[in-house]
């Protein structure tokens, strides 16, 4: 399976969740995307410098959502990149513990 | 025991009973750490040799190699040879490592005080036997490996730092301590080959060329840079590590403690696997002829294969729960730890601040409009999301394989084409959606949505309901692992939703026979309702129905059933030339051209009643009996406008809580319709605006504005009037205060004399003082629950035109 095609799979059918029982099934879904979330955000910190992250967490802090916005355009350009790395990470590496 | 290990004890020994308490904490820790190695390589021994003895007895076995599939027997056999690998490179003589005794070490250790010399050595001793195959042969010393923690490294204060397990900081040195004295001894100390590593070493070559992700662990792990003594000094002055922008975060490797617990349920399968095996060895035994004479015997058996193959079932969810739990436990521990790393080598102050609002930044902050516009594209559910989309939904969308990840709508593929179509024209949802909750059992249920609808239903249903439920229904598909592509059900739907869009667009059929008979109908009925109020209601008594006659009287002409039926014909031509119409009134002319037929609001425009020539309409004559004269109507309206033009300036709350205001007889008349529908429910949610209204300005614009005080002041007054109006006397006043004041009529809150019931609220609003004396009274907190966005609202409106 090649990287895009990790991306693409359906997580549910990519570990074989299909028979755990549907409340249980949210719940991991959930936990799963809350990581894939935290996996985002160490790498949002990884990438910015202290200066920027100081004014990410300023915006956030007061709700700026425009600026947020703007900031996060200017300063982390390559964010889709980020989530679709982090994504593909977490499904191919829940899938080989789980193997 | 040889005799370098043996001087090697007898020396470290001596040395103990001259411990510090610091070494005494550190050789603590490094015999607990060490006795967790044996105790983790003990079990990885035991784990694999019956890991190897399942997949060989396996792979001998003929019913196994017969019902599986030829890539499950290749699983297998690659199994079979990388454990085997792993399986010879651990150290014979862990095969005497004693469970109960490790964990009796444990204990012992915890509690050494260093008296009893006779325990200490044994324990050293025998935890030195243990390790000596391992150590002797990457050419270690024990003694050197302890004597190393006790006097050169700093990992007590790592600990102390991190809040390592020791497990951890024995892994981590194990794999990555080069520290000069022991380089060379102990630089070769993991080799072995774990699935985890084994996993990391693989290169697989889609993975962004290889080159933007790293699959090397040790960027994840602390690194022992430190010194033993640290100059706090040097460290402030140390520049902050540079950060490139083209570092790309290593993954976490999956976790051992993972793996150790997915390797208990494997076993467990393994042995239930066995047993469903030999089972079914016995069950092949059973010959027609045996069968015969044991039938029951049979039947015992397939109900203990069936039973097997449930518990197989069961465990194997268990093992894919537990194993997705202990991940995101794993990797989120590895994840704290990871930021304060930055935190301290990078110098990122914020770091952990930041990460700690990772929550807040994805549960609420709304996508960039790039992202919007990928979703946009995937589905209604990709739709709905859109509208109202956190980060967080739309990264749970990803998950299934939509969302921002993925540039096109993989999810929904060729099935969903014509709903692409249907979606431009489709109305928006709004709203924040949980795509998990969209998808859910409980969510179909609440709905009514738990079982497939008929074409009735989906007639009755809105546009708007049927998109949401088409979201619901794409969600529900992909929470089961499954697509919407070739699912009848859901072409069913999409058709019903183009149908209604039908209905929904009426410029795609304007030209259109049907819609045009369809228009008149309408008309016809809009024409009979005026025509009603007209001859019901008096002229003077609302401005909308002063406008309503006006144009009551070009309809109830009969004029405009006229007109749209030239407008409409057969074959959809317009009918201009019909000698039936007559060319010269307004309308006739103005719809000439049925393409720029105007929509038909803009035709009622209620403030164009100069354009209207009432002269140029003989009919209005016919129905002249039940109507005032122009001229008379003309001047009792300006006046009148200006009376409601006052009035809702001085009450902008009433106007936009929906009240209907009219001025009868010189008196407001307020009037709120209280239904389901109606501008409200509950006639105290029209009352909370009134008394709002009402309220006195000092006490809004005093120092403490709108204090919670005042907002229970106001509810006391919204159950007293709620009361009264219920004919119930409540805090010492009587119902009979409000009469020809305000009532309940029908579904209607009528209040006909708008300022003496402002009158009437100033002398309750002045008694509830006693209700309300302060902040603990009972109102307050009721007032408090109605949400202070609701008040703020309130108020805001109420001040929007007073002049400062």
């Amino acid at each position: 399976m090649n990287w895009r095609e990790l991306i693409s799979t359906n997580i549910i059918t990519h570990l074989g969740l299909h028979n755990i029982d549907e409340k249980k099934r949210l719940q991991l879904l959930a936990e799963i995307a809350d990581l894939l979330q935290k996996q985002i955000m160490v790498r949002l910190i990884e990438f910015l410098n202290d200066e920027e992250i100081r004014e990410f967490f300023h915006l956030l802090e007061h709700n700026e959502d425009k600026e947020l916005s703007k900031f996060l355009d200017e300063k982390v350009p390559n964010l889709e990149e980020i989530i679709y790395q982090e994504l593909g990470n977490i499904k191919r590496d829940l899938a080989a513990v789980l193997s | 025991m040889n005799e370098r290990l043996d001087f090697g004890i007898n020396n470290q020994i001596e040395k103990r009973f001259d411990l510090t308490d610091e070494q005494i904490q550190k050789l603590k820790l490094v015999l607990l750490m060490m006795i967790k190695r044996l105790e983790h390589k003990a079990k990885e021994y035991f784990d694999l040799e019956n890991l190897l003895r399942g997949i060989r007895a396996n792979l001998a076995n003929s019913a196994f190699l017969k019902n599986e599939s030829i890539e499950t027997v290749e699983k297998e056999k690659a199994k079979l040879q990388v454990y085997t690998k792993n399986f010879e490179k651990l150290p014979s003589k862990l095969k005497e490592v004693d469970q109960k005794k490790l964990n009796d070490y444990f204990g012992n250790i915890r509690n050494f005080d260093f008296k009893n010399a006779k325990r200490l050595k044994s324990i050293y001793e025998h935890v030195s036997i243990l390790m000596l195959d391992y150590l002797e042969e990457k050419n270690h010393s024990f003694d050197v490996f302890v004597d190393y923690f006790l006097n050169e490294s700093n990992f007590v204060n790592y600990k102390l730092k991190y809040n390592q397990s020791v497990y951890e900081i024995a892994e981590e040195f194990l794999v990555n301590n080069k520290q000069e004295k022991i380089e060379d001894k102990i630089d070769e100390s993991n080799d072995f080959v774990t699935n985890s590593e084994a996993y990391q070493n693989k290169k697989d070559e889609s993975f962004f060329s290889g080159e933007l992700i790293s699959l090397k662990p040790e960027a994840f792990q602390i690194k022992h840079e430190e010194k033993n003594i640290v100059d706090q000094s040097a460290v402030i002055e140390e520049k902050p590590a540079k950060v490139s922008k083209e570092n790309i975060l290593p993954p976490i490797p999956p976790d051992l403690k993972v793996e150790v617990s997915q390797k208990k349920y494997q076993k467990k399968l393994d042995e239930l696997r066995n047993q469903l095996l030999v089972k079914q060895e016995k069950l092949s035994k059973f010959g027609a002829l045996k069968g015969l004479f044991n039938q029951k015997g049979k039947q015992n058996l397939l109900k203990e294969i069936e039973a097997i193959q449930v518990n197989i079932e069961k465990l194997k969810q268990e093992k894919l729960s537990q194993g997705i739990s202990s991940f995101v436990l794993e990797r989120s521990a590895a994840l704290e730890r990871r930021v304060k790393q930055i935190e301290e080598e990078n110098q990122k102050k914020f770091a952990g601040k930041l990460y700690a609002f990772y929550e807040k930044y994805f549960m609420k902050k709304l996508l960039p409009e790039k992202m919007i516009a990928k979703l946009e594209k995937q589905g209604f559910l990709g739709r709905l999301l859109a509208n109202g989309c956190t980060v967080n939904a739309a990264l749970s969308f990803s998950l299934f394989g939509g969302g921002i990840a993925i540039g096109g709508a993989s999810i929904v593929g060729a099935g969903i084409l014509s709903g692409r179509r249907l979606l431009s024209g489709a109305a928006s949802g709004v709203g924040s959606y949980n795509l998990l909750k969209l998808g859910s059992d409980a969510w179909a249920k609440s709905h009514g949505w738990d079982k497939e609808l008929s074409d009735l239903e989906l007639k009755k249903m809105s546009s708007d309901t049927l998109q949401t439920y088409l979201a619901h229904y794409e969600a529900r598909v992909l929470v089961n692992g499954k697509s919407v592509n070739n699912d009848s059900y859901y072409k069913n739907l999409l058709k019903a939703f183009e149908n209604k869009l039908v209905g929904k667009k009426p410029e795609i059929k304007f030209d259109n026979r049907v819609f045009g008979e369809y228009l008149i109908a309408q008309e016809k009925e809009l024409d009979q309702r005026l025509q009603k109020a007209l001859v019901e209601k008096t002229k003077d008594k609302s401005r909308l129905k002063y406008y309503a006659t006006a144009i009551g009287v070009f309809v109830g002409s009969g004029m405009l059933q006229k007109v749209l039926g030239n407008l409409f014909v057969k074959d959809g031509s317009a009918m201009t030339d019909q000698p039936n119409i007559e060319k010269s009134t307004l309308l006739a002319e103005q719809s000439s051209d049925v393409q720029s037929f105007p929509p038909l609001t803009e035709n009622f425009d209620l403030f164009d009643e100069k354009a209207l020539n009432v002269d140029a309409i003989p009919e209005l004559k016919v129905d002249a009996s039940g109507v005032v004269p122009t001229d008379t109507i003309q001047v009792v309206n300006e006046s009148y406008l200006q009376n409601l033009t006052d009035f809702n300036g001085s009450h902008p709350l009433l106007e936009k809580a929906g009240g209907a205001v009219e001025i009868i007889n010189g008196k407001a008349q307020v009037v709120f319709d209280i239904s389901v529908g109606g501008d409200f429910e509950l006639k105290q949610q029209a009352l909370r605006r009134v008394m709002m209204d009402v309220f006195p300005l000092q006490e809004v614009l005093d120092k403490d504005g709108l204090s919670v005080v005042d907002i229970g002041r106001i509810e006391s007054n919204v159950t007293t009037f709620t009361k009264l109006l219920e004919g119930k006397s409540f805090h010492g006043f009587s119902s009979d205060i409000l009469k020809d004041v305000m009532k309940m009529d029908g579904g209607q809150l009528v209040i006909s004399d708008y300022d003496k019931l402002a009158k009437i609220s100033e002398q309750v609003l002045a008694e509830s003082k006693h209700w309300v004396p302060d902040a603990s009274s009972g109102f307050v907190k009721v007032g408090q629950s109605t949400g202070n966005k609701i008040w703020e609202t309130m108020l805001n409106t109420k001040l929007q035109n007073i002049k400062t």
